[in-house]
């Protein structure tokens, strides 16, 4: 579902992503782990099309990122590190608008929009502003808008940050459903704990660079880890943060 | 795509509506601004003619005994009061209660007067005034045409005692009129405030919804979400438009509306004059403000657009935006205080000035074709290149995510 070859992404002439290569299959989990400044979002954009790759091929739900932006978009849901909702606008409100923009309307977008609702415990807030939102409803509210138009691809940066363990938790389940419905999901985040229990896959990106892809049982064995903390902690401190380091 | 672009468009205006700042400077301010501007300034100005007509300035004629004559002839008008002092009265004490305003006048008779007179001699006659205060400048006009009139009696008295006729002093009788009407009047305050306004506003009615839509959209980290949807850029930045055109729109509508009533309702009805201000507009002239207008706004609401989008921070975009306010009332304000009507056809090129130039001349009923046709063309092309930037500002990747 997800395809990436040789990817790299620079920042004028800051090269931030060096050339990574992974996939994500359909219905799979995948967690890109990395610490801050590694180069998750920056990978994430490029996949969700609001960056272009600097180098390599990446392939999104059958589509070319570069030369099929638009469809790709169509496909995917992206929910992004900040929730960016519209404060003044309703739950409801905040739903319907992207639901539009995903090309649904009519009473077919009306019952998405309650059935997504009472999914996520939202349903007393339906007509509530998103300014007067806790975090948790906010990121709750954001995965609701992100799977409106029921894509098969879900990319998710840092979902859990910030949130408290109830909300953390919610959002964890989310992942387990949305993978139970059959959609392939590549999230970012650096809480190794809870990559663990959701993911098939991980991949530890360190400043830039992936330095292992694989099951956590199989990225653990090979540097003879006990748990995937133990493993992640060994490539950081062995490539350090190399984000800062310069090309040429 | 027309259902995407309403959509983006319908948000932006439920947004703007919710948002306090863009209702205040939308509708509360021009509502309320208008017919304080527009009706404060003439009313203060009429109410000062009018004390000015109620108090007699006084006028100190010192050394009046050497000609008692011509003090009693001015006092006798009513149009002057007169304070007599003795010949040889301190000039400078006098005049400094004439700086301090008490009295507006100072005439100084020479002694001897009567004397010359009466061998028809000229008397030489010495007034101080005040020019920088009105009320002393129109005393100094009124003693020199009582004073012209009084020399014009006494002449002829001279030419009755000869014999001969005072018709030999006036070799032409002038006969003169003046063709401004009293409607006039309204049509020129229309022509100097109203466009000033409409220009100003067309800016700061869609400000706050066009910093919103751009760099607002960034700072609450919507934007991001915003092009993640399947929608094309362009379509996204023409909803956005719309929205920053309607609540700029609406905005001079409402002021137009305001000023119309104060100007042919309000105004009238406190100066207690009627059919004073009949504004001379033509269908074909309200036409071509409506069209210039319309476009004025698109471009501004596009230009708004465009920085805002640019802009890294709210912050930002609201100095570019009042940038833009200051951009645009320069010429308004200069354009305010020039009077001349008919500029060169290239001015009508030059956007902002040349939609001064057409709601003055719509207003003052002396617009023509050619002016209006350039005007259209310029607005058009400034436009669509002011959408186009918003639109290149709105899909590059080094302006989405400049930090
Ligand atoms: N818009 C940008 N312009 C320049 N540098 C950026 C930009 N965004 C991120 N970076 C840099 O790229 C590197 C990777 O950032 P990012 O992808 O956000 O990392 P992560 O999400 O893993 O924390 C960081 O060093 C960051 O400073
Ligand atoms: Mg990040």
């Amino acid at each position: 579902m997800i395809e990436v070859r040789g990817l790299e992404k620079a920042y004028g002439a800051r090269l931030v992503v060096r050339g990574i290569s992974f996939d994500v299959k359909p219905g799979e989990v995948v967690g890109l782990l990395g610490p801050n400044g590694a180069g998750k979002t920056t990978t994430l954009r490029v996949l969700a099309t609001t960056l272009r790759p600097t180098r390599g091929t990446v392939m999104v739900a059958g589509f070319d990122v570069v030369k099929d932006p638009l469809k790709v978009r169509a496909n995917v849901c992206v929910l992004p590190t900040d929730p960016g909702l519209y404060g003044r606008l309703t739950a409801a409100e905040n739903l319907r608008y992207f639901g539009h923009l995903c090309g649904l309307g009519g009473p077919e977008l009306e019952r998405r929009i309650d059935e997504l609702l009472e999914w996520l415990g939202l349903t007393a807030a339906k007509h509530q502003r998103a300014e007067e939102f806790s975090k948790g409803m906010r990121q709750k509210l954001a995965l609701a808008r992100a799977v409106l138009h029921n894509p098969p691809v879900l990319i998710l940066d840092e979902p859990t940050a910030g949130l408290d363990v109830l909300a953390s938790r919610a959002v964890i389940n989310f992942i387990r459903e949305s993978k139970k419905a059959g959609r392939s999901v590549l999230f970012s985040s650096h809480y190794l704990l809870e990559a663990d229990r959701v993911c098939d896959r991980v991949a530890i990106i360190v400043g830039g660079e992936i330095c292992a892809f694989g099951t956590p049982r199989d990225v653990c064995a090979a540097v003879g880890a006990a748990t995937l903390e133990d493993a992640f902690a060994h490539w950081v401190e062995l490539r350090g943060n190399g984000a800062d380091r310069r090309v040429g | 795509m027309w259902a995407k672009v309403r959509a983006v468009w319908l948000r932006e205006l439920l947004d703007s509506v919710r948002d306090k700042r863009t209702l205040y400077m939308m509708v509360l301010l021009p509502i309320v601004l208008m017919p304080v501007m527009i009706v404060v300034g003439p009313v203060m100005m009429v109410r000062q003619q009018e004390s000015l007509a109620r108090e007699v300035p006084v006028a100190v004629v010192v050394g009046a005994e050497n000609l008692p004559e011509l003090a009693g002839w001015i006092e006798s008008t009513g149009a002057l009061a007169v304070e007599r002092a003795p010949a040889g009265s301190d000039v400078a004490a006098l005049e400094t209660r004439l700086s301090e305003g008490e009295v507006q006048l100072v005439v100084e008779v020479p002694e001897g007067a009567a004397a010359l007179l009466s061998a028809e001699q000229p008397v030489p006659i010495r007034v101080i005034s005040h020019s920088g205060t009105s009320r002393s400048s129109m005393a100094a006009d009124l003693f020199q045409s009582l004073l012209g009139r009084y020399g014009e009696e006494l002449v002829s008295r001279r030419l009755a005692e000869r014999g001969l006729s005072t018709e030999l002093l006036e070799p032409f009788a002038l006969e003169a009129r003046d063709i401004t009407r009293r409607e006039d009047f309204g049509g020129r305050l229309l022509a100097m405030i109203v466009p000033f306004f409409i220009v100003v506003w067309a800016v700061v009615g869609g400000m706050y919804t066009a910093i919103d839509a751009g760099a607002g959209e960034k700072e609450r980290n919507s934007l991001e979400c915003l092009i993640m949807t399947p929608v094309p850029g362009a379509a996204i930045v023409a909803g956005k438009f719309l929205a920053v055109c309607t609540i700029a729109l609406a905005a001079v509508v409402l002021l137009i509306g305001s000023a119309s009533v104060s100007l042919l309702y309000m105004l009238p009805r406190l100066l207690g004059a009627q059919g004073l201000l009949s504004v001379n507009l033509t269908g074909g002239g309200l036409l071509a403000m409506l069209a210039t207008m319309t476009l004025f706004v698109g471009l501004m609401s596009a230009l708004q657009l465009a920085l805002s989008v640019f802009s890294k921070s709210f912050r930002e975009a609201q100095s570019y935006v009042s940038g833009l306010m200051f951009a645009v009332m320069f010429p308004a304000m200069y354009l305010m205080y020039v009077e001349e009507i008919g500029a060169s056809l290239w001015t009508y090129a030059v956007p902002v000035l040349n939609v001064l130039l057409v709601c003055r001349e719509v207003f003052m009923g002396a617009v023509g074709l050619p002016e209006v046709l350039v005007t259209l063309v310029s607005l058009a092309v400034a436009l669509g290149l002011a959408f186009w930037g918003a639109v290149r500002a709105f899909t590059h990747e080094k302006v989405l995510f400049r930090t």
